[in-house]
C-alpha cells in the first residue's frame, strides 16, 4: 500500500508534470458507454459476478456495477469489460 | 477486441460452462496466469465463458484447484468448421468437381481472334488456323506455336509473319500481310507546278522545259512537258520528214520563289476581362445522356461572366455506369479597357498575321525573308498588318494520271 505522504507527493509529481494520475497514483481508470458497458482499467480481480450484480477489485477498494443481463465481454489482466444494461456503478473505498 | 475475437475464430475455441460455489475465483485464477477468457455469461449455478482451444489444458488444471467442474457446450472456429464439413463428403466432391472443372476448361482454347488483318479476311485466317488444329476446343499444351506459324505462312502466300499467342482462353493470331512494292510509274506524262511561284532554276532529268527562270507560273501549269524531240544538228525543223517527238515520263526539279501571306488586325481599345473572384455554382446529374437533376441556381446573377463546366463520370471498373455529373462554375467577371499605344496594336496585329503566314508554310522549309506591310483598314481603331514570308522550294510535282490501269 501507498502510505499518506507518499500519495500527496505523487499526486504533486502529477500535477507538476501533468502525467495521467491513473499511472502515478496507481489508480483505475474507468470508462462507461452510455448504459451499455463499462470498461475498466487496472483492476485487481472478480470479486463477485452475476447478472445483476459485478464486483471488482481495485487498488483501494471496490467498484460495483448494477444492472441487468451483465456479461463480461473481455477479460485480460488488467482491464475488463462488462457489457449488459448497467443501471448503477459506484464505489466503496 | 475484434481483432483478438477474428484470431481466436480462426485458431478455434471453445465455449465451456463453469460449475462451482468458487467461479470468481476460478476466473480470477485464469486472469492472473494470463488466460485470456471473453463473453463471461451468468447462468443459474454456472458460468458459460468462451476460451481458445490451447488455454483449455490449463484451465482444466485450475478447475481442479477450485473445486469447479469444467463442461464444453460447444467446439467453435475454423478449425472445427473444417474438420465438420469435411465430414460432408457430397461437399467435398463438389468443391473438387469445382476446381477440376475450371482447372480443365481454363486450360483449353476457348476463343480465337484475330488481328492486324487488311486485306485478308478474318474468317479466312480462323479457318486456315482451324485446319492446321488451332480451333476452339483445343488445348493450350498441345498448340506448337511457332510451328504453326511457318505452317500456316507456308500455306498463305499473302502472309509476311504470322504470331500466335494465348492470353487466358483465348488464342490471338497476329497476322502481317504482304505489302507489294509500288511499280515505278512509267507512263507519259507532265510535271506541273504545286504552287504559285517566280521560277528562279529549272532541272530538267526527263523531258522538254516549258518555263525558265523568271517565269512567273500558277498551280497547275505544266513545268516540264513529258516529250521528247529528237534533235540532231542535220535534222530542218522545218522538215516534214523529221522524227516526230516521243511520249516519256518527265521529270525533273523547278525551285521557285513561294510567298506565305498572312493578314491580322488589332484594335488600339481593347477590353480586358478580370475575374472578381465571385461565382455561382450548378450541378447537373446526367444519366445516358439525358439531365436528371439540376441543383444550384438556375439564373445567374451577374451581368458579366465566364462559365466553366468540369464534367465528371464514375470510374469504369467492370463495366461502365452512364451517370455523370456536372458542375458549372459562373465566375463574374469585370470589363476593364485597355489602351494601347500605336506600337503595341502593330506589334499584336504582327504577332497575329505571323501565326496565319506560319501556318500554312510546309514543314522543312527554309525561309529566305520575311516582311511586314501596314494596311489602312478604314476604321481609326484597326490597325491591319500583313505579314510575308517568301520561301525558296521545288515546286514540281508529278502529274496524276488517273488513267485507269492501277498497278496493285
Amino acid at each position: 500500500m501507498v502510505g499518506k505522504g507518499d500519495k500527496k507527493w505523487r499526486q504533486n509529481l502529477a500535477d507538476l508534470f501533468e502525467l495521467p494520475r491513473e499511472i502515478v497514483l496507481n489508480l483505475p481508470r474507468l470508462t462507461v458507454i452510455g448504459n451499455l458497458q463499462c470498461y475498466l482499467e487496472n483492476h485487481r480481480g472478480v470479486i463477485q459476478y452475476t447478472t445483476e450484480k459485478v464486483r471488482l477489485a481495485v487498488n483501494g477498494g471496490e467498484i460495483i456495477i448494477h444492472g441487468e443481463n451483465l456479461v463480461i465481454r473481455y477479460m485480460a489482466n488488467d482491464e475488463i469489460a462488462v457489457d449488459g444494461n448497467i443501471s448503477k456503478v459506484h464505489y466503496e473505498f | 477486441m475484434f481483432i483478438l475475437k477474428l484470431r481466436y475464430f480462426f485458431t478455434g475455441y471453445l465455449v465451456i460452462s463453469v460449475q462451482g460455489t468458487a467461479t470468481e475465483k476460478f476466473i480470477n485464477l485464469a486472469m492472473r496466469q494470463g488466460i485470456p477468457l471473453w463473453d463471461l455469461a451468468r447462468g443459474s449455478e454456472k458460468a458459460v465463458l468462451k476460451v481458445d482451444m490451447d488455454s483449455f489444458f490449463e484451465l482444466r488444471h485450475l478447475a481442479k484447484k477450485t473445486g469447479c467442474r469444467l463442461k464444453i457446450l460447444q467446439k467453435a472456429g475454423l478449425p472445427f468448421l473444417i474438420s465438420r464439413s469435411l465430414r460432408r463428403r457430397g461437399l467435398i466432391i463438389g468443391i473438387s468437381l469445382f476446381i477440376v472443372s475450371l482447372y480443365l476448361l481454363s486450360s483449353l482454347i476457348l476463343f480465337v481472334s484475330v488481328e492486324g488483318t487488311d486485306k485478308l479476311d478474318e474468317k479466312y485466317i480462323r479457318s486456315l488456323a482451324g485446319e492446321l488444329g488451332a480451333r476452339p476446343g483445343v488445348w493450350k499444351a498441345s498448340l506448337d506455336k511457332e510451328d504453326l506459324a511457318n505452317e500456316m505462312i507456308l500455306l498463305e502466300p499473302k502472309l509476311t509473319w504470322v504470331g500466335f499467342h494465348v492470353r487466358g482462353t483465348r488464342l490471338i493470331i497476329e497476322v502481317v500481310e504482304k505489302i507489294k512494292p509500288p511499280v515505278e510509274n512509267d507512263m507519259p506524262g507532265n510535271v506541273v507546278a504545286a504552287k504559285d511561284g517566280l521560277v528562279v532554276d529549272v532541272l530538267i532529268v526527263m523531258g522538254e522545259a516549258r518555263v525558265q527562270a523568271g517565269d512567273t507560273v500558277s498551280r497547275g501549269q505544266i513545268l516540264i512537258e513529258g516529250l521528247l524531240v529528237p534533235q540532231s544538228p542535220f535534222t530542218d525543223p522545218e522538215d516534214k520528214d523529221a522524227p516526230s517527238p516521243v511520249p516519256v515520263h518527265a521529270r525533273g526539279e523547278v525551285l521557285a520563289r513561294v510567298w506565305y501571306e498572312g493578314y491580322g488586325e488589332a484594335n488600339t481599345v481593347s477590353v480586358k476581362r478580370n475575374r472578381t473572384g465571385k461565382r455561382s455554382i450548378a450541378w447537373s446529374v446526367i444519366v445516358d445522356g439525358q439531365s436528371v437533376l439540376r441543383v444550384g441556381r438556375s439564373e445567374i446573377p451577374y451581368a458579366n461572366y465566364e462559365l466553366a463546366s468540369i464534367k465528371r463520370s464514375l470510374p469504369e471498373r467492370i463495366f461502365r455506369i452512364p451517370v455523370e455529373i456536372i458542375t458549372e462554375y459562373a465566375y463574374e467577371i469585370e470589363l476593364e479597357q485597355i489602351q494601347l499605344t500605336r506600337e503595341q496594336t502593330l506589334d499584336q496585329a504582327a504577332e497575329r498575321a505571323r501565326i496565319l503566314a506560319e501556318f500554312q508554310l510546309p514543314v522543312g522549309v527554309a525561309v529566305e525573308s520575311v516582311s511586314l506591310n501596314e494596311v489602312e483598314t478604314g476604321t481609326g481603331n484597326l490597325v491591319g498588318v500583313q505579314y510575308i514570308i517568301e520561301t525558296l522550294e521545288n515546286i514540281a510535282e508529278e502529274e496524276d494520271i488517273t488513267g485507269g490501269d492501277e498497278t496493285s
